[in-house]
């Protein structure tokens, strides 16, 4: 017997359960994304009205087709006659269950409750809109099939595009009946504060790494490292506490704001939260520069800060630009502390850091629990998910990308 | 008055006594070889000249380093300036990573020299002086790293010489090189030797013997014989040095 088999069995197995977790963890990570973006993409292909509803016109409207961008305009009056997408020259009413009362008082047609005329569960409504259509020939009406009156035909709706879900200007995704899902402001909102973040990181995050990897005495060094890793293990939700307690005020208080709750705070705190992983990954990269180059440079009489901005930091350039790519894409889909600060408010604002706006991961957490599952707005923020992974996605490979250059360097 | 002298050195790495009471005296224009076996100090001894030990945590120094008969360990004196007039080429070749041109003006830019036609001449005359021109007067715009490892060592050479010091010390400067990158940078030694006092540290015996006046051989941190190279070589007056040269060890 040259080989003893009895020690083969444990090590087999070990061997075996370490593959395990090392394929299951990468097939996990695949069924993750799969499921994102099968449900995001969900949303296209939807009918842009909540289940149920069906939008209708009179019998003799010649509009039997209804893009998504027209319901919305129709719905917000912004079109306000017919004739506008083509049909007949009548104005435009929108009748749905949430505007019912008032629309019927402001035709003067009750006077105090509607029970009366359209009974108490509404069992009489399809008779009275009936009635209504022959008068305002010209209504919309957004109800359930079962209020459809008879001299009123269903539009054919178009089903929602992807293309008008990216270029969309208005994110308000539980308004009734039509919801808008433009994810344009929440793309900005997350854009808007990652640009502020990064300035203050780029700021803040590479000088501090020089002094540390070129200055700072060891003792130093060793303290204040341990400070940056203790930043790093700090929940995101303190940081917006400590935003909101602290940096709103202030930030109100400085600009002469109604509320302090904008992209400005935001990017601060995102700023701080991308600061230890800028720093130690810059801070590695210029530890990189190889210790004969410097010596060079100082055997022919440059000054030590010469030798750290003629030499080491061109040589670490790359290293850094990386640094601050990954340091960005750990920030980008941030959700507690912008959400806590930012006030929230998806709009569009251009450049302007002292307004409120609303970042696509924080419309997620904050709407992710009203929106009805497997409904429109359920959808749609998982289409958001989808948006959000790929801008973390592509900023962290851009980082990657640069760390890999300058490993062949 | 002697170019270059140490006297009575002793360098101490923490608990580690690397160079024991060691004097020596470099006349000016003149080429010295320090040999010795590894980790015998004649590196730790080269980097006195121009201070470049200051950069290592934990050293201590102790004795007189005179250049032109100033004690370059003074306390008034900043090791920045030593560094102006005592050129180093190290053992690997460590061009910038920039093109040949900015490399040689390297050494005037950090001085503030804002005319750039003299540094145009400077780095011309340089790269002239380490027999680089010919090679690569057509391509100075490229970057050094696309030279090979011959040319960057002369490049490097060139990059010392374009701040005009007056010492060059070199630490194992060919080591790196093949065999006709290597005559090149001794011929050059030879001719370099009208202006400049050179201090080179080499392993090669017989380099110290192409290229050196005087050799000193260090050994566990002791200078145990400097002479004349020709006497070294053939006269050793030591058995130290003797069976190191005659390649008994080392």
């Amino acid at each position: 017997m040259l080989y003893r088999r009895s020690s083969q069995l444990p090590s087999f197995f070990w061997e075996a359960f370490i593959k395990t977790c090392g394929w299951s963890s990468s097939v996990i990570v695949i069924i993750i994304v799969l499921f994102l973006f099968k449900e995001g993409s969900a949303l296209f292909g939807q009918k842009p009205l909540e289940k149920g509803l069906i939008a209708a016109v009179h019998i003799q409207n010649p509009i039997s087709r209804l893009s998504q961008r027209q319901l919305e305009q129709l719905v917000q009056g912004k079109i306000s006659n017919w004739k506008e997408i083509g049909g007949r020259d009548e104005k435009v009413e929108v009748l749905s269950l949430n505007n019912l009362e008032k629309k019927l008082k402001e035709w003067k047609l009750v006077s105090s409750a509607p029970e009366e005329l359209l009974g108490g569960e509404l069992e009489k409504l399809s008779s009275f809109l009936d009635s209504l259509l022959s008068q305002k020939p010209g209504l919309l009406i957004i109800l359930q099939q079962k209020y459809i009156p008879q001299s009123a035909k269903p539009i054919e709706l178009e089903d929602i595009t992807l293309w008008h879900f990216l270029a969309g200007t208005e994110w308000e995704p539980a308004e009734s009946p039509v919801p808008s899902f433009g994810v344009l402001p929440l793309l900005w909102g997350s854009l808007l504060v990652t640009i502020g973040a990064t300035f203050f990181a780029l700021l803040l995050g590479p000088p501090v790494a020089i002094y540390l990897a070129e200055i700072a005495p060891v003792k130093v060094k060793s303290i204040i490292k341990t400070m940056i890793e203790l930043l790093a293990g700090i929940p995101s939700v303190v940081f917006g506490f400590i935003g909101l307690v602290v940096l709103v005020p202030s930030i109100q208080q400085w600009f002469n704001l109604d509320s302090g709750s904008t992209a400005l705070a935001g990017s601060f705190l995102l700023a701080i939260i991308a600061l230890p992983t800028i720093i130690s990954v810059t801070e590695d990269a210029i530890s990189d520069t190889p210790r004969a180059l410097k010596e060079a440079s100082l055997a022919l009489g440059a000054t030590h800060w010469q030798t750290i901005y003629r030499v080491v930091i061109p040589y670490s350039a790359t290293g850094i630009i990386a640094a601050v790519l990954l340091g960005v894409g750990r920030i980008v889909g941030e959700t507690m502390a912008v959400l806590m600060v930012t006030g929230n408010n998806p709009q569009l604002v251009g450049l302007d850091f002292l307004s409120s706006v609303r970042t696509m991961s924080a419309a997620i957490a904050a709407e992710m629990g009203e929106a009805p599952q497997g409904g429109l707005h359920y959808k749609s923020l998982f289409a958001v998910g989808c948006i959000l992974f790929m801008l973390t996605f592509f900023i962290n490979f851009l980082g990657e990308l640069l760390k890999y250059f300058k490993k062949l360097q | 008055m002697f170019k270059l002298e140490a006297i009575d050195v002793n360098v101490y790495y923490g608990d580690k006594h690397a160079i024991k009471n060691v004097s020596m005296a470099i006349p000016r224009n003149s080429v010295v070889a320090l040999i010795g076996p590894s980790g015998c100090g004649k590196s730790t001894f080269l980097r006195l000249f121009n201070r470049m030990n200051d950069l290592i945590e934990g050293i201590r120094i102790e004795g007189k380093v005179l250049l032109d008969g100033i004690d370059i360990y003074s306390k008034d004196i900043d090791p920045v300036e030593v560094r102006k007039r005592v050129g180093m080429v190290f053992q690997k070749p460590t061009p910038f990573p920039k093109s040949i041109f900015e490399n040689v003006a390297y050494g005037l830019r950090i001085n503030n020299v804002k005319n750039e036609r003299y540094i145009k001449e400077q780095v011309e005359k340089a790269l002239h002086q380490a027999a680089l021109w010919e090679e690569v007067h057509k391509d100075l715009k490229k970057s050094a790293l696309a030279l090979s490892g011959g040319q960057q060592q002369r490049l490097c050479i060139a990059r010392a010489l374009a701040v005009e010091p007056s010492v060059l010390l070199m630490d194992e400067p060919t080591s790196a090189l093949d065999p006709i990158s290597t005559a090149k940078i001794e011929q050059l030694i030879g001719q370099l030797k009208n202006n400049y006092t050179i201090v080179i540290v080499t392993h090669n015996m017989h380099q110290a013997g192409r290229v050196s006046d005087k050799t000193g051989f260090f050994n566990m941190g002791v200078l145990v014989e400097y002479e004349n190279t020709k006497k070294i070589f053939t006269h050793p007056s030591h058995r130290e040095t003797e069976n190191y040269i005659t390649g008994r060890f080392g």
